[in-house]
């Protein structure tokens, strides 16, 4: 274990709740009529990446935004469902900034910056005045106040929602902040061109080079600042609630030009989702949580019992769940929830075609408080459902099972959301900073936008002002040998003219670490994905199918390159999880639980960050250890008995 | 304001509804100037008397109506130009056919066909005069009522016009409802309502003209009297 | 499991300026369960094994949120069920033995990209002529300052699903983008926070649309019948209105 300089996380100094303020007068400004002269790069525009984009175009800074979409709205922030956190205190229930931060650290399970996430809870109110004011149509009350909900186990109301889009909402109100940048000509926007390298000269981030999806040009561009806003990496795993295209290459990239990745064992998996029906599958879609309100979750007591739920008798039922827990029953924490339906599958007791679901039951809630109340609750789920399964949840129990849902690893950033690369910035999903090992409903929204619209407005410009950066054009040879390694890449894959396809090495992938790295995991397990994966990655360059040029539209190509780099970073993921040998959060170790099952947490050896350094391919990554210190919360042991 | 107006889609729409519905207004009160044949010579031939007699009146409101006619016509054929161009390549399998109205499908040729007949009806009877030729009903001169009356006796004519005041009816169970969503009337209860009312109008149109003819061939087959007061 | 197997006609143009084709692939064995972009995969897998073009399909989230996907199936953008994409679309909705006929959707300002792509940045372009309201971050009072009725609410956020698709574009007689316009006007026209730049707004976005080459409104409401989030035709109509009072109203 290695003490590094570069791992210092840059904690202002003073008190916890004065830190962010104290700090933002400390940190140095950009003169108003020198802001026009800096280039900033963006790399994706998702909450965070637009919401940048959008700031620091209106503070005068040049922005160059990217996406790999055809449009900036289709950024996968847009997907979540429940709502964005805000410690406004507007239900008078006793909500703070203090209880927000404390929350947010409790449930990161004590593997959070506690600076980081005070400034996060400090900054929440400010977002919901922002999104309103961008015309975001969140739900209010009969009064034209905002309405507020209870969400994901708080005890407190702080919930604001736009019906059960509330991704979407928020993310077109960012959205409409960058398309009102692009049309003042602060922001140009480059749609459909991938990220697929970070330039590094003099050791400080000063471009990306990108390559055209429609026309396949590999492009380079140099700037002042490099931001990217990547998002997650949960297709790690092949089937995730993540969009198709979500993917880990821009991050991995940086990565591989030296910024250190953290954590990338943190993994959230969702206990209520549809569970997988066939091979063909590409995705999976998640229904809200609060079903577990109402519905009860069971399986067969016997192994092999393939009778219709309806005929299964009560006392041949395992409510497993309510056995094992039995004071909160079916609404226990997702991590427990999602294991439970992992161990009663393992133990041959699965349910549906695959024996890979259990049943989420409403008949006793129906028989109590009637059909119409449980459809005033949860209609659209159930239509949701009904409408994918083609089954009716009101006749016959829904079938659920966990999926990988977000990514609480990511790129390793101090304070200030800079990695150890100068100049390169992280935020959103894509860095690792403030949901420690697992991270609370309702918190990834408030994250992305406290990053992009008031975080990295101050940081960045005070990096500005205290750096000199020397005219780099994309004539520098950093950028020339970074073109020629993506064009490399690109001939490479192209010629290896194999038999098999990237979705099926994507899925071997994803199978192996869904099984080995997924929601319960232990050393031999580890170990032996570790062995495994290089095997697989060396037959895809051997093996693959990619069809078509390089100059044309070619999304087999795009989804090889993803796969590609996936393919590299499962194994600092298994890493991740094989030095981290207790418990905690999204990571379950087998080998640390308590004589009950539960997750053991080893504070004394682990409240730090793990944050891995590239040393080429297959080569084991260097550890460097961040410490976490906790002034103001002890660490506690969670209990669900 | 106007030049704002005109340079838009929307703009030229709105133009296009005002201009059918002041056709629409004209034609109910033709309608109902028709209306007097059924009381007979007399009163058809004073009405139309009274009309001419208004002099320069009356051609204000020829010229506005016909103002009105070449801008709904030249406009509505510019936006079909700009909308036929909006979509170079068309659908190999016709899109949405299950949903689209008939009406609303048939615009663009129940307007042709009413554009064709507004020449051959100002030919035939504002152009024409009532002679001894074509105004006589068993050696009785009756000015436009013999006209008129005359005219439907030949079934070919008759089936043309009712086939175009079939048309008419087309274009407006479309386009009066039409009108008010384009000048931005939407209202969940009374939407629906207009749309009633449109095909009414449509209906009340289609069969007020069409009952002409009709009356016309039957009286001259049954050997009706001529009232004459 | 039940499986059906299928003809698809499928329409394959390499590039914008390309000239297109009809092409027959057979899905043989689809699962009834599958989604209709699963089913597109399967038949792609095959066709890249025998070192095929597989067919080009835009898609992303699949599930009905990010807009991306879409092609007119038999006539109709986004399937034969009302209010889903084509992502959500399942293969039950079709039988055994159907032919499919699919197409990308087709307007001058949505040029085809490859196959079933469409570039939609005029979309893009008529969101920047008008289609936000001026807050530049940091200045924005407190949210509850300004209470507004849940009426007035819940009309701004049924206008504000719009996920930019384009089925409405793709249905409609006249490839007009109206629909997908019209709700973000009334989106934000709804709500006190828009009042102060609605008039630009809409004339300017209106603008836009002309010149990006959709075609006007002709109040057929297909774009509702398409719309995968049941968009109504009435913002269509609070546009009008909205342009009609901009216009005579401005100087």
């Amino acid at each position: 274990m290695s003490a590094n300089k570069s791992l210092n996380s840059n904690i202002p100094e003073g008190e916890l709740s004065d830190k962010w303020t104290q700090h933002k007068f400390n940190m140095k400004l950009v003169n108003p009529a020198n802001k026009r002269k800096y280039k900033v790069i963006v790399v994706g525009t998702g909450l965070a990446g637009a919401s940048a984009s959008a700031t620091l175009s209106e503070l005068g800074y040049q922005v160059h935004t990217f996406c790999f979409h055809d449009t900036p709205r289709r950024a996968h922030s847009i997907a979540a469902q429940g709502g964005i956190n805000a410690a406004k205190n507007y239900q008078n229930d006793g909500d703070s900034v203090y209880r927000l931060f404390y929350d947010t650290i409790k449930g990161g399970d004590f593997r959070a910056r506690e600076a980081n996430v005070h400034r996060l809870a400090e900054i929440s109110v400010n977002i919901i005045d922002q999104c309103v004011a961008q015309g975001v149509p969140f739900a209010r009350e009969y009064g034209g106040l905002l309405d507020n909900r209870s969400f994901g186990g708080a005890q407190v109301s702080r919930t604001f929602y736009a019906k059960g889009q509330t991704g979407q909402q928020l993310l077109l109100g960012a959205y409409s902040a960058l398309m009102k940048q692009v049309n003042s000509g602060g922001v140009t926007m480059y749609t459909e061109h991938e990220m697929m390298d970070v330039v590094i000269v003099d050791g400080k981030a000063r471009g990306i080079v990108t390559r055209n999806l429609k026309t396949g040009e590999i492009t380079s561009h140099f700037a002042d600042a490099v931001l990217l806003c990547s998002g997650g990496y949960g297709n790690v795993f092949y089937l995730s609630t993540n969009a198709m295209g979500s993917n880990v290459t821009a991050a991995w990239k940086a990565h591989k030009r030296g910024a250190y990745f953290a954590n990338p064992c943190y993994t959230q998996i969702h206990p209520t989702c549809i569970p997988v029906h066939g091979e063909y599958q590409s995705k999976l879609t998640l229904m809200s949580e609060s079903l577990r309100n109402d519905g009860r979750v069971w399986v067969p007591k016997k192994v092999g019992d393939d009778r219709h739920p309806n005929d299964i008798p009560e006392d041949e039922r395992d409510y497993y769940l309510e056995r094992k827990y039995p004071s909160f029953g079916n609404l226990v924490p997702r991590d427990l929830a999602s294991r439970n339906a992992k161990y009663v599958c393992d133990e041959g007791r699965g349910v549906g075609p695959t024996k890979l679901a259990v049943y989420l039951d409403f008949r006793d809630s129906i028989e109590r408080l009637g059909k119409d109340a449980i459809e005033a609750r949860y209609g659209n789920l159930f239509d949701m459902y009904h409408s994918i399964t083609d089954s009716n949840p009101y006749e016959e129990p829904m079938m659920i099972y966990p999926a990988v849902h977000y990514t609480m690893g990511g790129l390793w950033v101090d304070y200030n959301l800079m990695s150890n690369v100068e100049g390169l910035f992280v935020l959103g999903e894509a860095n690792f900073s403030d949901h420690g090992a697992n991270r609370l409903g309702a918190s990834a929204l408030m994250q992305g936008l406290a990053d992009g619209y008031f975080v990295i407005s101050y940081t960045l410009g005070n990096y500005l002002a205290n750096v000199d950066l020397e005219p780099v054009t994309v004539e520098h040879e950093s950028f020339l040998t970074a073109e020629k390694d993506v064009m490399e890449r690109i001939k490479t894959l192209l010629a290896v003219r194999g038999t098999k396809t990237v979705d099926e090495f994507h899925r071997e992938l994803g199978l192996l670490m869904w099984d080995k790295c997924g929601m319960s995991r232990n050393e031999e397990g580890l170990k032996e994905a570790i062995k495994r994966i290089p095997e697989i990655r060396k037959r895809f360059w051997k093996d693959v199918i990619v069809t078509g040029s390089n100059n044309e539209f070619n999304q087999t190509l795009e989804k090889a390159l993803r796969v590609a780099d996936f393919l590299e970073f499962a194994e600092t993921m298994c890493r991740d999880a094989l030095e981290r040998k207790e418990s905690c959060g999204g990571h379950f170790r087998e080998d640390s639980q308590t004589p009950e099952g539960e997750a053991l947490r080893d504070d004394e050896s682990y409240t730090n960050v793990f944050a891995w350094e590239f040393k080429g391919i297959d080569n084991i990554p260097e550890l460097h250890i961040e410490e976490l210190e906790f002034e103001n919360v002890q660490p506690s042991v969670r209990s669900y008995k | 304001m106007f030049s704002k107006l005109s340079l838009s889609l929307v703009g030229i729409k709105q133009l296009v509804a005002l201009s059918g519905l002041a056709m629409v207004g004209f034609l109910i009160a033709h309608l109902l100037g028709n209306f007097l044949i059924f009381s007979g010579p007399v009163a058809l031939n004073s009405y139309a008397h009274k009309l001419h007699s208004l002099g320069p009146i009356l051609w204000i409101m020829r010229l506005g109506l016909l103002f009105m006619f070449l801008m709904h016509f030249s406009l509505v054929i510019y936006l079909v130009i700009v909308n036929k161009k909006a979509r170079e390549h068309s659908y190999t399998v016709p899109i949405h056919k299950k949903t689209r109205s008939l009406f609303t499908q048939t615009m663009r040729y129940s307007g042709l066909l009413i554009f064709v007949y507004i020449f051959v009806h100002l030919f035939d009877f504002t152009f024409t005069p009532h002679t001894a030729d074509n105004s006589v009903i068993d050696g009785v001169y009756y000015g436009l009522y013999g006209h008129v009356y005359n005219y439907f006796i030949n079934p070919l004519r008759s089936v043309f016009y009712i086939v175009t005041m079939f048309a008419i009816g087309f274009h407006l169970i479309h386009g009066v409802q039409s009108v008010l969503h384009t000048f931005g009337f939407y209202h969940q209860v009374y939407t629906p309502i207009i749309q009633k009312i449109s095909w009414g109008m449509g209906a009340f149109v289609a069969f007020g003209f069409s009952i002409i003819p009709v009356y016309v061939f039957l009286h001259h087959h049954l050997g009706w009297e001529i009232y004459v007061g | 499991m039940k499986t059906i197997s299928l003809n698809l006609m499928v329409w394959r143009q390499n590039g914008p300026d390309e000239k297109g084709f009809f092409k027959t692939y057979l899905a043989e064995n689809i699962d009834t369960d599958a989604s209709f972009l699963e089913m597109l995969d399967v038949v792609n897998e095959d066709l890249i094994k025998k070192g095929n073009e597989p067919i080009a399909f835009a898609h992303d989230c699949r599930e009905g949120i990010c807009g991306t996907c879409g092609a007119v199936v038999n006539g109709e953008a986004h399937g034969p069920r009302d209010k889903v994409t084509l992502c959500q679309l399942h293969m039950r909705s079709f039988a055994d033995g159907d032919t499919i006929i699919l197409e990308p959707f087709r307007a001058r300002a949505l040029p085809i990209i490859k196959d079933l792509v469409v570039d939609r940045s005029a979309l893009d372009r008529i969101i920047q002529a008008g289609g936000y309201i001026s807050v530049r971050t940091g200045s924005a009072p407190d949210a509850n300052s300004i209470p507004i009725a849940k009426k007035d609410a819940d009309q701004a956020f049924d206008a504000a699903q719009c996920i930019g698709c384009a089925a409405c574009v793709a249905a409609c007689p006249n490839a007009s983008a109206m629909l997908m316009m019209s709700a973000k006007v009334s989106h934000l026209s709804s709500l006190p926070q828009g009042k102060p730049e609605s008039k630009k707004r809409v004339l300017s976005m209106v603008k836009q649309m002309v010149k990006e080459g959709f075609g006007g409104c002709s109040n057929e409401y297909q774009c509702e019948v398409a719309c995968p989030k049941g968009i109504s035709v009435k913002y269509i109509a609070q546009l009008n209105k909205d342009y009609l009072f901009s216009a005579l109203g401005s100087e």
